[in-house]
């Protein structure tokens, strides 16, 4: 175990070397201001100075500010966490690193941490972005607070998508990216709307739990307790962060089980 | 070190490599055999990259799937071609080096010494992409070797490399086999692996043809189907003698000084040459024998295996 | 007895025309994305709502048969009496889809369960003005449009997404360029070959079935002369393809050829589609909230709203459906013409650069 997370930190430097690039930047740095743009056009559609409406743009600004940093958060977890095997394969780099004791897991965790770390970053930055923007037009309540609640959420949904999505590309080598947004599209967006025990299968629905305990209610449409009736109430954080963990360690296990049993073969040798 | 038992791999319904068995000790042999052999199968049934759909393999006494701390002995230079944008030779080979366990430090240290092996150095900061073949052959190799392994394994190492660099990598891997180390060479060019003096495997069509030691690989050869252009002073009375003497399948008139032979046996003919001189008096100025020697004898091989040439075929 | 000389022999018969080039590139390019089997059921899934649209050609179709007439005694006509069976069968399958066949009674279906689906007033009013020819034809558009415009649209943001971000990063990456222009292939020839490779797809998925529903549609009609009064359709399926196939393949093509990584040009597609939509999104929820109009039922009509279509050119996704719906009839010129001139954009710098890209010197 111990030999792994060497090997994953050895990972996680050098593919973070690869990672630092001018293009590379720009399309992180791309992905972070787009929530906090785009906030700003939406919260200026929006405002009008009747202190009725306000109340809705305050509740909705907080709905866009997640909604849109998911968008980011997810697009950065596509390029970063399913193609650990398919990049290796594809530039012929495969062969140096299986025929390395335990380098198979180390490489695997290494990384899914560096996919976690970018993610993490393009989000929160996101995020501190938005809460900038949302703060300037109508004074949020509690903007460090706020900050703080959805930086721990988009913290365990990078943590937790970048594990499905890591296990997803040990699987699916040639279509990882295209299976993941089916995944996301499929499964964690529909399914987690729906009113039945299959959405709590969901880690959207979990996410969302959380946030309703931490930020209170967000979702721009049916009141409270109409979601409430829909869905139940929500459980404990400690249940649903549970759930969350539960969900990590068993991606990342399945993983590490499909990465070490197949025999993953470059195109030369068939 | 290495024991494979009635091994064979399929790939759907290709067949990767055809119920192989072979018993390695320590010591240096050449893999040889043509392009889709079954080499590279080979090699990664060794080193467990892939498991056999029959038979079992035995890497230093244990089954290498799923056991890859085995391969903390091995080091592995493969045939492949690869690019890693933006990343050193250095940069490269300590990563790869740390990944066997070392720290930072030590691991760079081995890959500066690794590098300096194989007469990177003066280049190891720069970009791969900005590198020859020749240099990319050469950080594979270093990669192979910076972790200090008991076994390398070479696949077609010298690729790319130009004359000066194939001697020096002759030198290495000859300096490589007499510190005691065991060395498997894969190949598809006869003179390179023999410059290295080593144990013979050949392989073709996913099958072990046969395997020994120099010597015997010689003798198959020397008795295997060649074809050899002699430059002379009198061509005419050269091709009467040796159409008497020696078993020639056909001879063509070169020009006015050379005869091309197609000869069953390149040895019965070589044999006869000087008796040729002495005793009929015939100037031998020039023998060139073709660069198809391996194509030659996997040839005699197969008909051997077929049948078709009587010799003694040990099971 | 002459020997025969069997060395290398120049061709001396006619070559093909230049056009074979491309083809060829094409159809190899086509041959080896069809290995995969996920293409195979993409493409296999994607014939599957053509049995849902097909069965609403067959009832709205029937709807169209002057069934003005309902519970008069004993005496209906025939066909009537047909329908009821088929009501009768079809009740079973989805009672919502034939409740009845009185044209006016499926006029305010559509509008009451695809209130969702843009232009469906046009529609529900074409229905009841009781002009058959002019209702028949909308409808038949309507449909076509809607099935390009929903499963199809979707199907092939994924389709693309497996099949063209390869096309051109992978000969990048092996030097496969020095294969395709040492030889007389021009880049035009080149381009052309690799975008008629997703293109084909394309139509395999969207053109061909949407023809096949309209051949459907004529075989269940009363009589041949309903061509007549449908003959554009087939030709606005063909223009409608190609609002669908232009912009988005020389997207992709210019995200292949921008990198050698098919990662990179897979993410840069999911990546620009996701962005636009979403904030396109983001701005019918502002807008909505404005007007306190933040409910299902209304959002449809606050995607219609002038200051939420003019965000719509952030999407591609609406922008094809824009152009789709001036195809089909349901919009105006002017209505539409922002959303060409994006797509015009897009499909010209897309083409320009990857044009570009394939023409930059190669190092080997």
């Amino acid at each position: 175990m111990i030999h792994w997370l060497r090997g994953a930190q050895a990972t996680f430097v050098f593919e973070l070397r690869r990672a630092l690039t001018w293009n590379r930047f720009l399309v992180a740095v791309g992905l972070a201001i787009f929530p906090p743009v785009m906030l700003n056009v939406v919260v200026r559609t929006a405002f009008v100075s009747n202190s009725r409406i306000a109340a809705d743009v305050s509740q909705y600004s907080e709905f866009a500010m997640i909604f849109l940093v998911a968008l980011v958060c997810i697009l950065s977890l596509l390029l970063w966490a399913t193609p650990n095997v398919q990049s290796e394969l594809e530039g012929k780099t495969w062969n140096f690193i299986a025929v390395r004791p335990g380098a198979r897991v180390a490489s695997y965790l290494g990384k899914y941490f560096l996919a976690v770390a970018i993610s993490m970053s393009v989000s929160c930055t996101a995020l501190a972005g938005c809460i900038l923007v949302a703060n300037s037009y109508q004074g949020l309540e509690n903007p460090l607070k706020t900050l703080g609640s959805l930086a721990a959420i988009y913290t365990m949904a990078c943590v937790v998508y970048a594990a499905i999505f890591s296990a997803i590309g040990t699987v699916f080598i040639k279509r990882a990216m295209v299976v993941a947004a089916g995944f996301v599209i499929g499964v964690e967006s529909f399914l987690s709307l729906v009113p039945a025990v299959v959405s709590k299968v969901t880690m959207s629905y979990h996410l969302r739990s959380i946030g309703l305990e931490w930020i209170g209610y967000f979702l721009p449409y049916t009141t409270e307790l109409e979601y409430n009736m829909t869905f139940g109430k929500p459980w404990p954080v400690w249940m649903h962060i549970m759930c969350i963990a539960i969900m990590t360690i068993v991606s990342l296990t399945v993983g590490m089980i499909v990465i070490t049993q197949r025999q993953y073969v470059t195109s030369d040798q068939t | 070190m290495i024991e494979l038992n009635g091994v064979s791999k399929l790939y759907k319904t290709v067949i990767g490599v055809n119920d192989i068995s072979l018993s390695l000790g320590t010591g240096v042999y050449g893999l040889l055999g043509p392009n889709g052999s079954g080499k590279t199968t080979l090699i990664n049934l060794i080193l467990g990259q892939i498991k056999p759909t029959l038979g079992t393999v035995r890497l230093f006494g244990k089954n290498p799937w799923r056991r890859s701390y085995l391969l903390r002995r091995v080091g592995l230079c493969p045939a492949l071609e690869f690019s890693y944008p933006r990343i050193s030779s250095l940069q490269w080979v300590t990563y790869l080096v740390r990944m066997h366990g070392f720290t930072q430090h030590d691991a760079a240290k081995k890959a500066i010494e690794a590098l300096t092996l194989v007469r990177l150095d003066h280049v190891m900061h720069r970009p791969m992409t900005e590198y020859s073949l020749g240099m990319r052959q050469r950080a594979k190799i270093a990669q192979a070797i910076a972790h200090d392994p008991e076994l390398l394994i070479l696949d077609e190492p010298f690729n790319g490399l130009d004359p000066v660099g194939r001697f020096e990598m002759t030198a290495l891997l000859k300096q490589w086999a007499s510190d005691g180390k065991s060395l498997i060479l894969a190949s598809h060019i006869l003179h390179e692996v023999e410059a290295v003096d080593p144990s013979f495997l050949l392989i073709y069509g996913g099958r072990l043809m046969a395997s020994g030691s120099p010597a015997e690989m010689r003798r198959i050869l020397a008795n295997s189907p060649n074809t050899l252009s002699i430059r002379t002073n009198d061509p005419s009375r050269l091709a009467a003698y040796l159409t008497k003497e020696a078993a020639i399948k056909n001879l063509k008139f070169l020009g006015d000084d050379t005869i091309e032979i197609e000869t069953l046996s390149a040895s019965s003919v070589l044999q006869r040459l000087p008796a040729a001189a002495i005793e009929e008096g015939i100037e031998i100025k020039e023998v060139i024998t073709s660069d198809e020697s391996l194509k030659s004898l996997f040839s005699t091989l197969m008909k051997i295996h077929r049948g078709e040439i009587e010799t003694r075929v040990s099971v | 007895m002459p020997i025969h000389n069997l060395g290398y022999r120049p061709w001396k018969e006619k070559l093909t025309r230049p056009s074979s080039r491309w083809r060829n590139i094409s159809a190899s390019g086509v041959r080896l994305a069809q290995k995969s089997l996920w293409v195979k059921r993409a493409v296999f899934a994607a014939w599957l709502p053509v049995l849902y649209w097909g069965l609403g050609f067959f009832v709205i179709g029937q709807a169209m048969e002057g069934k003005l007439q309902l519970n008069d005694g004993g005496n209906r006509p025939v066909v009537q009496k047909a329908f009821d069976a088929v009501e009768k069968q079809l009740k079973k399958v989805n009672p919502m889809l034939v409740p009845t066949a009185n044209r006016l009674a499926v006029a305010s279906i559509l509008r009451r369960q695809f209130r969702k689906v843009p232009k469906v007033e046009q529609l529900a009013s074409a229905l009841e003005s009781g002009d058959e020819m002019l209702a028949r034809n909308r409808i038949w558009c309507w449909l076509l449009m809607t099935f390009l415009r929903y499963p199809q649209g979707i199907l092939i943001l994924f389709l693309i997404g497996t099949i063209a971000p390869a096309l051109i990063a992978r000969d990048i990456r092996s030097k496969a360029f020095l294969l395709y222009f040492s030889r007389p292939i021009g880049k035009l020839d080149y381009l052309l070959g690799k975008f008629f490779i997703p293109a084909t797809f394309i139509m395999l998925v969207t053109t061909l079935p949407a023809m096949a529903l309209y051949m459907f549609g004529i075989l269940m009609s009363p009589d041949l002369s309903v061509f007549w009064s449908t003959w554009d359709v087939p030709v606005r399926i063909l223009i409608g393809s190609a609002f669908l196939i232009l912009p988005t393949v020389s997207l992709a093509l210019m995200f292949s050829s921008l990198t050698q990584e098919t990662r990179f040009a897979s993410f840069g597609w999911f990546a620009f589609f996701t962005l636009g939509h979403g904030a396109w999104w983001a701005i019918v929820f502002s807008t909505a909230i404005k007007k306190g109009m933040v409910n299902s039922q209304d959002l449809p009509m606050v995607m219609e709203e002038p200051e939420v279509k003019r965000w719509g050119l952030l999407s591609l996704y609406n922008n094809i459906g824009e152009a789709q719906s001036w195809v089909f009839g349901f919009s105006s010129w002017q209505e539409v013409m922002p959303s060409m001139i994006v797509l015009l954009a897009i499909t010209v710098v897309s083409l320009s650069i990857t044009y570009r890209q394939i023409s930059s010197p190669l190092r080997v």
